[in-house]
């Protein structure tokens, strides 16, 4: 079941809340955990089986772990995990299970903390089942670490304020999905189809990739949060502005940020971090962003794309050094726009020879051709709008709310957009969240 | 805040009142703008289930469309939104394999029989000039590359008089339709009876008379809530026919079934929409010959003109007709045989690869 889903939207969510909220407090666990179930259902009960059988067998090697604390005994988890994992996401004759690269993660990082005594044992199975398959992080993250959420589930700590603003966090992100994200999705598919693409072309296809999968993929996590928050869960932020950054260093901090914390804590530092020569710190940093590009897709390309990374990251750290702090903002900007919607190439493209077609194209094929401007004109507005989503509202803008009248104008908005985005939902341009896919 | 306060509450409301709304509604089996049946309550389906069935849907779909267009869409699910509230369908591709086929097909066919063609551009061409921008339109080079190639037959161009009638009265193609009005196939039926080297009828002759002032066609349900009504014009001139159905066995006297305009398709009503084979008899036609007309659609608007000319007029459509054309032909005494097709649905059914 998707969050931008009729089903979601007026069936499951306001049964949910209505039974969470009148619940006993030390009840709630078991509607979360029965809502999750019947979530995750919906995407197919061989899905549901797999997630139950990972959550069960990490539940039951935590209390291995606790026992012996043994490398031996670490190291066999893992690899059960990520041999499963690996069955799935890289053999082309299974489905993916949904979600199965975000909860994987969430499990071997519990297993991993446990061991280094990070954190303590969830001995409940229904709390680590819950932790493990709750409906608000399952599909797409963020990748949570089960010691934090086992506190918020607790307690169940939330005021009705809580409540009120989650709510419009949720509501703007499927706002941003539906209408903005799903929109750009469209634009992509046309642009990708066109077979003879000119210069123009190929740059508005990767600019309506990057605005696309930018949007797709936050506005989700401000679901995600924005639910968190309704029900007392402090989810932390997974984007900060990417697109804005003054570097590729940067931007990484900005982007899918519980992703880059979980290689940061569970493979950069472990493999030695920064404190380590040269020669073994660039090697570190290939090692983790190759596997961040794995796990991005099924696909060589993803494991290009993350060298991609890997390797400007290696030059901003060894040869441009601060030299690159020390150019004028907009150059640096610049810098890392043009980078990463290269790097976009990679990630879009699987076909080795339709990735090099597209290079080509971009490079040599320079005249003006009817496709761009027709594709530009049709979809100017949504563009734009995806730019300025792209950028941090100033504060001057958030003052405004202060206002009365813009106050009541923001709800008749909001509401407007809601009806909107009911009539896109129904007018078939429902399409799963791209991240499910990874 | 408050505000978020306000928002929660009303857009908790609105879920509440269409929930009630889903629950207790009658549900529709068939929708017709989409000319197919609604789905049917399953766990496993239940997303569609739940579109299908959404308390005025249809209202949420115009709103989707309208405010596309406000927002300067022009191009939405597959129409042109053109000047004077034209809705012009997108051209389908072909690939190559099957148009040399039909060609070679075409090719076989008329190195046997005398062949006229007559391939029709489409909306998006003859009504250019009320698009602002469209893309993959070459259907005027497309036409006259399939002629160069339909080497053994008769080919008939019928881009420009469509053009030219259209720039001067502006009612070639309907609004809302992919189809030409009877209007474009007079224009038709002219540029066929010229190519003979036959005698025309003036426009006047054949009494056009209105059969529908409300007809919304195949592209006004893909961007339901954008443009205006249809009207629908026929010759009335004919009292002594008969239309012989043949796979269905069944006889008429009219050349249009007025139930249709009861329903959703009210092009259909010429010849009772699409049929395997007709047999059209004219006891007052100007001649006593015969004609055989392999068509698709665009044909039926043509054919109450061209059943005054012909005594016998024998329909084919080859999407239905699974037998060969040439065992039809043994015992017919057919003086033309005329293959009549649009372009873009030319390519998009194929049909014409069946022709033997």
């Amino acid at each position: 079941m998707a969050f931008n889903s009729l089903l979601f939207i007026f069936f499951f969510l306001p049964i949910f809340l209505l039974l969470f909220y009148v619940v006993p407090k030390k009840c709630k666990i078991y509607v979360l955990l029965l809502f999750s179930i019947i979530f995750y259902y919906f995407s197919g009960l061989f899905n549901l089986i797999i997630l139950l059988a990972v959550t069960l067998f990490n539940y039951l090697y935590s209390f291995v772990i606790n026992k012996y604390r043994n490398k031996f005994v670490l190291i066999i988890n893992l690899l059960i995990n990520l041999v499963v994992l690996g069955l799935f996401k890289y053999n082309t004759n299974l489905v993916l299970p949904l979600g199965i690269s975000f909860y994987t993660f969430n499990n071997i990082s519990y297993i991993v903390d446990l061991y280094n005594k990070k954190c303590s044992i969830i001995k409940n199975i229904f709390y680590y089942f819950t932790s493990s398959m709750l409906f608000t992080h399952v599909t797409m993250g963020p990748i949570s670490k089960y010691s934090d959420l086992y506190e918020n589930l607790k307690d169940f700590d939330y005021k009705d304020e809580d409540i009120y603003s989650g709510f419009r966090r949720f509501l703007s992100g499927l706002i941003k999905k539906v209408l903005v994200a799903d929109n750009l999705g469209l634009l992509v598919s046309n642009l990708g189809a066109i077979s003879d693409k000119s210069s123009l072309v190929c740059l508005l296809y990767l600019v309506s990739f990057a605005l696309q999968l930018y949007i797709d993929f936050a506005s989700y996590s401000d679901m995600a949060i924005g639910l968190g928050k309704m029900i007392g869960l402090k989810y932390k932020e997974n984007f900060d502005y990417p697109y804005i950054a003054k570097s590729i260093t940067d931007y990484w901090r900005r982007w899918h940020i519980s992703l880059s914390t979980f290689f940061r804590d569970y493979v950069y530092i472990p493999l030695g971090g920064n404190r380590v020569g040269v020669f073994r710190h660039i090697i570190n940093l290939l090692i983790v962003w190759c596997l961040t590009g794995i796990w991005h897709g099924r696909t060589i390309n993803f494991m290009l794309w993350g060298l991609y990374y890997g390797i400007i990251l290696i030059i901003e750290k060894y040869v441009l050094k601060d030299k690159l702090s020390k150019l004028p903002n907009f150059l640096q900007h610049i810098y890392t726009v043009v980078i990463f919607l290269f790097g976009y190439i990679f990630f879009s493209i699987s076909d080795f020879n339709e990735m090099g077609h597209f290079i080509r194209s971009l490079f040599t094929n320079h005249y003006l051709d009817s496709n761009f401007v027709f594709y530009l004109k049709e979809n100017i507005l949504l563009l734009v709008v995806g730019i300025i989503l792209c950028f941090k509202l100033p504060d001057k803008m958030k003052k405004l709310l202060d206002n009365k009248y813009v106050s009541i104008l923001s709800v008749i908005c909001y509401i407007g957009l809601f009806i909107l985005v009911i009539s896109y939902i129904l007018g078939g341009s429902f399409s799963p969240f791209l991240y499910t896919n990874f | 805040m408050r505000r978020d306060k306000y928002i929660f509450i009303v857009i908790l409301f609105i879920v509440i009142i269409f929930d009630i709304m889903f629950i207790t509604s009658k549900k529709e089996k068939y929708s017709d703008i989409e000319n197919r049946y609604l789905s049917e309550f399953k766990i496993d389906n239940i997303t569609e289930y739940l579109g299908d069935h959404f308390p005025y849907r249809v209202d949420f779909i115009k709103i989707k469309n309208r405010f596309s267009y406000l927002v300067g869409k022009r191009y939405i699910n597959g129409i042109y939104i053109g000047k004077d509230n034209y809705l012009v369908p997108e051209v389908e591709k072909i690939d190559d394999d099957k148009k040399n086929l039909m060609i070679k097909r075409v090719n076989e066919f008329s190195s046997n029989n005398a062949v006229d063609v007559m391939i029709v551009p489409d909306s998006i061409l003859i009504n250019k000039d009320k698009l602002s921008l469209t893309i993959g339109n070459n259907e005027e080079d497309e036409i006259n590359d399939l002629y160069k190639s339909f080497k053994n037959s008769n080919n008939i161009n019928v881009i420009n008089s469509l053009k030219d009638s259209n720039l001067k009265d502006d009612n070639m193609y309907y609004h809302t339709d992919h189809h030409w009005t009877s209007y474009g196939a007079y224009v038709g039926y002219k540029e066929y009876m010229k190519s003979k080297g036959y005698e025309y009828q003036d426009l006047d002759y054949f009494k056009l008379e209105e059969l529908s002032n409300n007809f919304k066609g195949t592209s006004l349900n893909k961007v339901i809530g954008l443009g205006l009504e249809d009207r629908i014009y026929a010759p009335s001139i004919y009292n002594n026919l008969s239309v012989y159905y043949v796979l269905e066995d069944k006889i008429t006297n009219s050349l249009y079934n007025l139930d249709y305009l009861k329903e959703r398709n009210q092009y259909a009503l010429f010849l009772d929409n699409n049929h395997a084979l007709i047999e059209i008899t004219n006891n007052d036609s100007v001649s006593d010959k015969e004609i055989l007309i392999l068509k698709n659609s665009y044909a039926n608007s043509f054919i109450p003109f061209i059943v005054n000319e012909y005594k016998k007029t024998y329909v084919i459509d080859l999407r239905y007709y699974n037998k060969k054309v040439s065992d039809y032909l043994v015992d017919k005494n057919v003086d033309d045989i005329l293959v009549l097709y649009n372009l873009n649905n030319l390519y998009s059914d194929t049909s014409l690869i069946k022709l033997k």
